[in-house]
Parts: structure tokens; sequence; C-alpha cells
């Protein structure tokens, strides 16, 4: 039953101190969403221990803030600024965790990818991919994550980035033209 | 989804993918489970109701039957005077000391005499009935009796609690709240009042252990300021 309902629901849930199924609403609510929170803070710093030391510090102020939470707004949005500006926050105490970041590329040309000829090939293009998704720079990074792996649209990942759309957009569509090459010289 | 992004995606969720650690997992569903509070039902209703089924018939018996009332006093004066000779009889006697063996208890010393208890005054009039109950239910719901006393607890709980916070001082702040504080001065600047005001609530939420008393007050001075422009 708890399943059914929207993330904004089960935050709500978990933040009425009545409810007999709070800590339940709160279970189902951090399975949904610990994988891609994780893999977005992990894909940003390249120290585990940090990784784990945000992880824990951004739930943690997901529920000592479950009261001030806004059913209207989205609760993806939300728990992900949380996570960037704590990743910010761990940047500036120490510039060596940021994951190292390639030169920008100011123009790509436009690479079609073929699709994999059977299971093995697959499995080979998608170790490629992660490989070449280590190597692009933080902030495209994190568009494709986003976008990937939580299922968020450009405007969203705009939202949690605080950032123009349209250059959202242009991180994301430089992310996708970059791993799309790298697959090409795989193959 | 275009055909390139959908096939990246495909591949994405092939390649390996991290999950936090159990540990961390018990650590953070541990955490929530200690910010709710245990639930416990609300019995002060009843106890106010069972106070009232207890002492109304209670103070009716006694207007009914005044006697019981004279009785009571007459009856305790004369055990204290008894109590009083007794207990000068024993101390002109020697008390043997008690062994550790048959007893424990040393007596060395007469015992004080009790203190003389005085009779309840006896209730004359409805008028006084009501009164006493008024007080009885307010004492046991728990409402303040006084706004008096309310205020001054309020005001002692507000210097408790402003103890334990921290002051906004470059020192203190984290290199992001001393980003948001640095903003939160350029809306004042600017006079983005409102952004101003959502930056500090945002900072509240996020920092809570800050004591924000002199970012409220900026803010209530830049709003005057605005609002006499």
């Amino acid at each position: 039953m708890l399943d059914q309902l929207s993330d904004e629901q089960l935050m709500s849930s978990f933040s009425n101190n009545n409810d007999v199924n709070n800590q339940r609403a709160f279970e189902v609510l951090y399975q949904r969403h610990k994988g891609p929170l994780y893999r977005f803070i992990k894909k940003s710093l390249n120290n585990e221990q940090d990784v784990h030391e945000v992880f824990q510090e951004l739930w943690l102020r997901i529920i000592n803030n479950k009261h001030r939470f806004d059913p209207q707004q989205k609760f993806t949005i939300w728990a992900y600024t949380i996570a960037r500006r704590l990743l910010i926050d761990q940047f500036r105490k120490a510039p060596n965790l940021m994951q190292h970041q390639t030169a920008e590329d100011t123009d790509i040309a436009e690479v079609p990818i073929k699709q994999p000829e059977n299971e093995f090939a697959a499995k080979q293009m998608a170790q490629q991919l992660s490989t070449a998704l280590e190597r692009l720079p933080l902030a495209q990074k994190q568009a494709f994550v986003l976008r990937h792996d939580s299922g968020l649209s450009i405007r969203e990942i705009a939202q949690i980035t605080e950032q123009a759309p349209e250059k959202a957009k242009s991180q994301y569509r430089y992310a996708v033209q970059k791993l799309k090459l790298a697959l090409e010289r795989f193959k | 989804m275009n055909s390139d992004e959908k096939l990246l995606d495909d591949l994405y969720r092939q390649s390996p993918q991290d999950e936090p650690p159990a540990s961390l997992d018990q650590q953070i569903l541990a955490q929530a489970q200690a910010s709710n509070p245990i639930n416990k039902p609300n019995r002060t209703p009843w106890l106010a109701a069972a106070s009232v089924v207890m002492v109304v018939p209670l103070i009716w018996f006694l207007t009914q039957n005044p006697e019981l009332t004279e009785e009571a006093s007459a009856v305790e004066i004369q055990p204290q005077a008894t109590l009083k000779t007794e207990t000068q009889e024993e101390a002109q006697t020697e008390v043997p000391v008690v062994s550790d063996d048959e007893a424990g208890l040393y007596l060395d010393q007469a015992p004080e005499p009790a203190p003389a208890m005085s009779a309840p005054a006896p209730v004359n009039s409805m008028a006084e009935i009501q009164q006493v109950i008024e007080e009885e239910n307010l004492a046991i719901t728990g409402q303040p009796l006084s706004q008096e006393s309310l205020e001054r607890n309020r005001k002692q709980l507000i210097e408790e609690l402003k103890g334990k916070k921290r002051r906004i001082t470059p020192g203190t702040m984290s290199p992001l709240m001393a980003l948001e504080y640095e903003q939160f001065n350029r809306y004042l600047e600017r006079g983005d009042i409102e952004l101003a005001d959502q930056l500090l609530t945002e900072m509240q939420a996020n920092f809570p252990d800050y004591d924000y008393e002199d970012m409220i007050y900026q803010l209530a001075e830049a709003e005057l300021n605005a609002g006499g422009q």
C-alpha cells in the first residue's frame, strides 16, 4: 500500500507524528531513492569515506527538516538540491575531493551509436560507458546521472543545479555526445 | 528521449549500480526512528473528567454532612495530646541500642512529635464549590492559571533555547553557510526582501543550530525601510 504512495505523500506521512506508519513510510522512501542519491554523490567525489559522510548528512538533513518539507514541491528536487549543496560545501573544504575534470569541448560532431550486436557486446559497451562517464566534467556528469539514474527532466535538473534550463540542457547534450563518441571509438 | 539517449539509458542501467552499504542503511533508519517521538495517547480529557467525577460528589457529601467536619477536627486534637504525653514519657526512659543482628536500627533519641494537622475548612456555598472545581480542572489539564505566568515561562524558555544556539560569526559558519549569508546581505542591499526572506528560511532549516535573531532584525529593518520609501 505504502509502495503506491508518491514521494510527497510518504514525506507527509513521515512528518506526521501521529501516523502509525510514519517510520514505514520513511523506509519506503529511503529504499526508493537511496541508490540514485548515493550514485549521484559517489560520481561527484573520489573518496568513499566522504561519499558515506555526505550521504549520511543528506539523509540526516531530510529527517531533521521533515516538518519543513512542503508537499507542494517535488521531493526529488528538494533532496537533490540539498545533496548538491552538501557537495559544494565538501568541495570548498577540500578541493582535491572533486572528481577529476577534463577540459570541456566546445564543438563535438554528432556521432550515431550502433546497437550492440549481442549480449556480450552490450556488457562491454556498458563498461565502456561507465568508464567514459567517470571522465566527464562534473557538471556534465551530474546532468547525465540526474537524467538517467534519477529520471529527472532538464527543467528539474536546472532547478537543482540552480542554473538556466538552457545551460542545463547544453551540459546534458555535451555529456551525451561525448559518451556516444567514447562508445564509437571503442568499436 | 531519442533513440541514442534510450540506448545510453539501457547501457547505463547495465553498468554496475553502486548502492550504500547495509551499515549505512541501518544508521539512517535508526536516525529516522529516533526522530519520531513515542506516540502517547492524550489522557488529559479523561483525567479532567475523572477528577470532576470524584471531587464533586465528595464536596457535595461534605456539605450535606457538616457535622463530619466538626467531629473530625475535635478527634484530631485529642490524639495529638496523647501522643505528646507518650513521647515525653519515652524521653525519660533510656532506649536500648538495638544491634545489627536484631534490627539494624539505633534509637538514641526520642522521636519528635508529629506536626499538628489543621482540619479542612468547611465549604459553605455552591459558589465556593464551583471555584474549587474550576481550579482543580485547570491544574489537571495543565492550562496556565495566569497569562503573566505563561509569559514568564515563555521568556525563560526562549532564553534557555538561545543559550544553546551558536552565534553567526565568520569563525562559526561553514563555507556554504558563509556564501548564503553573503547572498542574504546582497539581497538586502538590493532591496530584494522576499528573496532575502526565503533564503533566511532555508538557512534556518539547513543550519538550525545558529541564532538568527540578528538576521531577522536586519530583515525586519529592511522591510520597514522599503515600506517607507
